[in-house]
């Protein structure tokens, strides 16, 4: 475990304040920042550790003017089990209930999920062993040409590879959600960078370093649209998206997220859902598995192959 | 206490009766302890009175070690001392895997230790590696180029050679079908146990003293002493609760640590402890098999030449137990001429072992492979070739093979009888089908809707294990009788699984006719008084650890004889020892007119008597094991069958021998989505020979943990390395790969107990979760069945992934090919 300092907010702002040494973070649930200190996987893991639990009103859910809006530290077990996002907001709901066990959903907050670190296992291996560039400016991709089993099938943000293994990601960039900062308002897929040319650090998103999430806004679905997300991984709990689609359909036409398959989330707009399996080949038409030296049968051309069964089934589904 | 009259007449005869076997009011002696919390673990010790240690763990695989460097480690505060390579048993300046341990940190806090082995730097001179065993197998030998290193500059050697009748030589010479399969790599993998590694060493003077987790603390105090030049009595070791064995408990390297360390400190305590991941380096994991094997035989299925040869991949470990990768083959299958080799290979590998893997499932997992696809050459149904192949069980391996472990006259063999029952259960000939031909609607019209487009697929195996053999090492146990009329067992076990020391506490209740909440849990593994014990829960040695505790109780009874003798109502009324009944904790005296008089336990002064008594030198155990099996008879209501032969003649007489190897039968039944891959099992059968069992209950759980361990072992481990390195990086991904019961159906998991006739233990001392494993291999014949193509698992589970490469190359076309060849 890292040595580290504890410090409380009683506000966002002033818990962006208290980041702006550049050397601290903020904690919410403490399901991914602890886990991290406890490795010691990075070099540059905080000094000091910033409580927002104890800011108020920060965990809330509900309906204004047809915008749902969730406060920053609403848990994940509250989302998938609120009712109104349930019914109207299906897609958030079930993504949220994918995320890990019921243990991680009770204390991982949805700000915390935006927010986490990549899972490479080479990015996360313990006291650093794997010093990648995500983390050492003059560090290698060991991805590359080594176990890309669990990694992007659509080629590398910047040369990393690593997905982005946050659940409501792609829930939240197919529901064109805006995400409040104690700097400004965000766009999802802005927050998450879907149109970068490069990564943002050890960040899976685009915020400032001294910048904390406050609240999610989400528009209410188009009537008669409805939604659905499907994840696979290799373990049906307590694990990360290895591909997953935040699907959307209304009428004819398919809004697609997917998870899991590239440091992003992938997004599909107007996709034709009339062809469930079509739709499926059309998300992943630019897909390709990747090789490297050591990869015989672990290669990830699976993602590819089930990701697009996916898709054709949660639009079969929606239909 | 005085005669009581109308106590007295409240006793029934039937109480007798009410015995401790198959009471369902049994249950697992030590697990109150851990549901209440109660339970210790190695690192609960020494509150606020200990130091902490950590090893600073290679990142190389194949090195020499240069320098090391702990100038800024020592600068850390709270860095009490360090430890080089030299001051620690096992541990060497040659690094044979990456993880291998360089240097040490002793500090006053655990994470201090931890963060101060970043500290330490290391030069390393990096030799070549050797990872691949492909590779280590061609290069063998070859001038010029690098070897692992190990022993006598070769990475490759013979394990085991069997050669039976003519051997395959004269076996091909006269046969009508000649067939050769290969298996490629299996996987190989560690448990991620509960309990990380811990272990407290401490010195008194020139004595040592241990906390640590092991399953077997008698091998711990063995193998200990002698690293530090102690004798053994001079060397402690007391192991309470291990937070799962699984056979990765009995590795003791981090006891070496703790003591070496300790001494560093001048004898204060010094807890060695691995975080989760150092665990998944440092520990051994199981090793895995590759293998050629030949058949031949007769038309009618009958199999008469053997050529096989199987690789083993040990890792870094030249003691790896792989040998006995042939055992299933050798032993369970009735064939003339055989050849068998196991030819071990070294590789820059974490070291391998047996991780509850033990030490034949990779073998039985191509065994059986081959066999399957055997059967579907000859157009037979894979049961009736087993059926037609296996060994009677009257049949023993010729005695140049030691026959059944040297001169056994007797054992159980229930192969046979596993295969029908396990046949029977699962209704396995109905549903069967050639590769590839049937949906699961076609077997399950009304039932797994959700499945019903997926591929249905089926197999069913059995084996012998060589886990489990009766003849263990001698094996002590210690009773103590409290004045209060309670009795503690002193087992010397270490608490690995639900079963081990709650049997042997049934075995004295049984023996006394105690209630069984009178005999209580005393220490465990306090080898200062548990005479050689070192049973490892419900494992192989349960036979004579449960004997010791017979014998023990045994003198118990008769000391409490004399002095119920010597009561003074039993003076009175003139009781002879043949008057005396022992139950309910009381003594009853009954004598023409019924229930004259009634004794409780605790009224005989027991004081601080204490019995203590070895068993099981030898065999010894299998004849106290005769004695109890006949109280169990006759307790049991008549549960333990016939000892007798056709002849009549009793079988399993005093002082024999017995085989009690383990034995089971699978069924599995699954379903696989040939669109994703992904499979779901829908029936597990899963039967074991547990011998005559006392604590069904025990016995019970530990089979339906097999299941869970199969399943497991079929989907979940598999170690990820980067072969760049030789880093073991599987864990991260996932923090652990034990899957919950989030992860799987249980109720697709079916199991039940097969009381053979044999003189196994009481507990059943075939190992009962353990020989089980064999059949993952159903795991990999079931998904043959279903898709008719072969899915190369050897890097981890029958993941998707790996069934999607599979099916690249069509539905049924493994099979095709196969027919077609
Ligand atoms: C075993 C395991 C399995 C997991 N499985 C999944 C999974 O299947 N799917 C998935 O999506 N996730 C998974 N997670 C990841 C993650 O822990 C959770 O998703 C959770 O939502 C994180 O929320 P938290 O509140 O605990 O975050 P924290 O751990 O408190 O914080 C995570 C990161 O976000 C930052 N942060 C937190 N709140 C804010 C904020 N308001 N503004 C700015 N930055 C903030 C922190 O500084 C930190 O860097 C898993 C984690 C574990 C340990
Ligand atoms: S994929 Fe990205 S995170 Fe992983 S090793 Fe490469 S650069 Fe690092």
């Amino acid at each position: 475990m890292k040595d580290f300092k504890h410090a409380v907010a009683t506000s966002f702002d002033e818990a962006a304040t208290l980041l702006a040494d550049g050397k601290s973070a903020v904690i919410a649930g403490g399901t991914d920042l602890i886990y991290g200190m406890k490795g010691m996987h990075s070099p540059n893991l905080a000094d000091t550790v910033i409580d927002l639990k104890r800011i108020p009103d920060a965990s809330y859910i509900k309906e204004e003017n047809g915008v749902l809006k969730i406060g920053a530290l609403t848990t994940l077990t509250e989302i998938a089990e609120n009712e109104t996002v349930l019914k109207k907001y299906t897609v958030l709901a079930e993504a949220a209930k994918a995320v890990a066990s019921p243990e991680l959903r009770n204390m991982g907050t949805i700000g915390g999920n935006i927010c986490q670190k990549p899972r490479c296992i080479y990015y996360r291996n313990e006291h650093d062993a794997f010093p990648c560039f995500r983390k050492h400016s003059d560090g290698k991709c060991y991805a590359i040409t080594g176990v890309c089993r669990y990694h992007s099938v659509f080629g590398g943000l910047g040369g990393c590879f690593a997905v982005c293994p946050s659940d409501t990601a792609p829930a939240l960039v197919a529901l064109g959600a805006k995400i409040v900062t104690t700097k400004k308002t965000w766009e999802a897929a802005d927050f998450f960078g879907l149109d970068q040319k490069k990564f943002n650090g050890e960040n899976i998103n685009w915020i400032d370093a001294d910048e904390v999430v406050k609240e999610i806004q989400v528009p209410a679905l188009a009537s008669g649209a409805k939604s659905t997300y499907k994840k696979y991984a290799f373990r049906k709990a307590i694990d990360f998206p290895l591909v997953s689609a935040a699907v959307i359909v209304n009428g004819s036409k398919a809004t697609v997220a997917l998870g899991g398959v590239y440091n992003t989330p992938k997004l599909f707009t107007d996709v034709d859902a009339s062809d469930a399996a079509a739709a499926g080949e059309f998300c992943f038409a630019k897909a390709k598995a990747m090789k490297s030296a050591q990869v015989d049968n672990n290669s990830n051309a699976y993602k590819i192959q089930i990701g697009k069964v996916l898709v054709k089934r949660a639009i079969t589904e929606l239909k | 206490m005085p005669y009581d009259a109308a106590k007295a007449k409240e006793f029934d005869k039937k109480t007798i009766k009410r015995s401790v076997v198959d009471n369902p009011a049994v249950h697992d002696k030590s697990g109150k302890w851990i549901m209440t919390g109660r339970a210790e673990f190695a690192a609960d010790h020494f509150t606020g009175h200990k130091y902490f240690g950590v090893a600073k763990l290679a990142t190389v695989m194949h090195a020499k070690i240069k320098s090391v460097d702990f100038s800024e480690a020592l600068k850390i505060p709270g860095v009490i001392d360090v430890v080089t390579v030299d001051e620690v048993p096992t541990w060497s300046d040659h690094v044979l895997w990456y993880g291998k341990e360089v240097a040490g940190v002793i500090a006053d806090n655990w994470y201090t230790a931890i963060r101060a082995t970043e500290a330490i730097k290391v030069e390393y001179d990096v030799l070549p590696a050797m990872f691949d065993p492909d590779v280590a197998i061609a290069e063998d030998g070859k001038d010029g180029t690098a070897n692992v290193g190990l022993i006598d500059g070769t990475n490759l050697h013979q394990r085991t050679a069997v050669v039976r009748g003519g051997g395959a030589a004269e076996g091909f010479k006269n046969v009508d079908w000649d067939f050769t399969f290969e298996y490629p790599w299996t996987t190989s993998y560690a448990h991620n146990e509960l309990e990380a590694h811990q272990s407290i060493g401490w010195w008194i003077g020139d004595e040592a003293y241990l906390y640590t987790g092991t399953q077997d603390p008698y091998s711990t105090r063995t193998s200990v002493a002698p690293q530090f030049g102690l004798p053994a009595h001079k060397c402690h070791v007391y192991s309470r609760f291990n937070c799962g064995g699984f056979g990765g408990k009995t590795d003791d390297w981090g006891s070496y640590a703790a003591l070496a360390m300790s001494k560093k400190v001048g004898g204060y305590p010094v807890l060695f402890k691995n975080t989760r991941y150092s665990n998944v380096l440092t520990r051994q994991r199981s090793f895995s098999i590759k293998s050629k094997i030949r058949l031949g035989g007769t038309k009618d299925g009958k199999i008469t030449a053997l050529d096989a040869v199987f690789y083993a991949n040990e890792g870094a470990n030249t003691a790896a137990p792989v040998g006995d990768c042939i055992f299933g083959l050798q032993k369970t299958w009735n064939i003339p001429h055989a050849d068998i080799k196991c030819i071990g290979v070294l590789t820059n590998a974490p070291k391998r072992y047996y991780w509850r893997d033990v030490a034949d499932p990779p073998g039985g997992y191509n065994t059986e492979s081959a066999l399957e696809k055997c059967a579907y050459k000859l157009g037979m149904n894979p049961l009736d070739f087993r059926l037609k192949n296996v060994n009677p069980c009257d049949v023993q391996p010729p005695a140049a093979e030691g026959g059944w472990y040297g001169a056994h006259p007797w054992g159980s063999f229930v192969i046979k009888e596993l295969l029908e029952a396990t046949a029977e259960w699962s209704d396995y000939r109905k549903k069967f089908h050639l590769p590839a031909t049937k949906k699961v609607k076609d077997i399950y019209p009304n039932e797994f809707k959700e499945y019903a487009d997926w591929y249905h697929g089926i197999a069913l195996t059995a084996h012998l294990d060589s886990h489990g053999g009766s003849f263990a090492a001698a094996r002590g146990g210690m009773l103590k009788a409290n004045a209060d009329g309670t009795f503690q067992v002193i087992t010397g076990s270490a608490r690995g699984t639900a079963g081990g020391t709650t049997v042997c506490c049934t075995t004295v209740a049984e023996v006394l006719g105690a209630r069984d909440e009178d005999v209580l849990l005393g220490d465990w593994a306090n080898t200062d008084t548990g005479l050689n014990p070192g049973v490892q829960a419900s494992s192989s040695h349960t036979i004579s650890i449960s004997s010791a505790f017979y014998n023990a109780a045994m003198e118990m009874k008769y000391k409490m004889t004399v002095m119920a003798l010597n009561n003074a109502a039993m003076k009175k009324v003139g009781a002879t020892k043949d008057d005396l009944e022992f139950a309910n904790s009381t003594v009853y005296f009954h004598k023409g007119k019924a229930d004259e008089v009634a004794i409780p336990f605790a009224s005989l002064g027991l004081g601080t008597n204490t019995a203590a008594s070895a068993g099981g030198a030898d065999g010894t155990g299998s004849s106290v094991q005769n004695d109890l099996q006949k109280l169990l008879g006759q307790r049991a209501g008549g549960a333990w069958k016939s000892k007798f032969n056709e002849k009549g003649e009793e079988y399993i007489k005093k002082g024999d021998k017995v085989l009690a190897n383990g034995q089971s039968g699978a069924c599995l039944e699954l379903a696989i989505d040939p669109e994703t891959g992904v499979t779901e099992f829908l029936n597990y059968f899963l039967v074991v020979d547990t011998g005559c069992t006392m604590f069904k209950q025990g016995a019970l759980r530990e089979i339906g943990a097999a299941t869970e361990l199969i399943h497991s072992q079929g989907y979940y481990f598999g170690d990820v390395y980067d072969e760049e390195t030789g880093a073991d990086i599987s864990t991260i991904y996932t923090e652990a790969q034990f899957p919950t019961y989030m992860d799987m159906d249980f109720s697709t998991h079916h199991f039940a107990d097969y009381q053979s006739e044999d003189a196994s233990g009481t507990f059943g001392c075939h190992g009962i979760a353990e020989p089980s494993l064999t059949n993952f291999c159903t795991v990999a014949l079931a998904t043959f069945n279903a898709i008719g193509v072969w899915v190369d698992c050897h890097k981890g589970g029958f993941t998707p992934d790996r069934v999607l490469e599979a099916l690249d190359r069509g539905i049924g076309a493994d099979y095709k090919a196969l027919m077609e060849a």
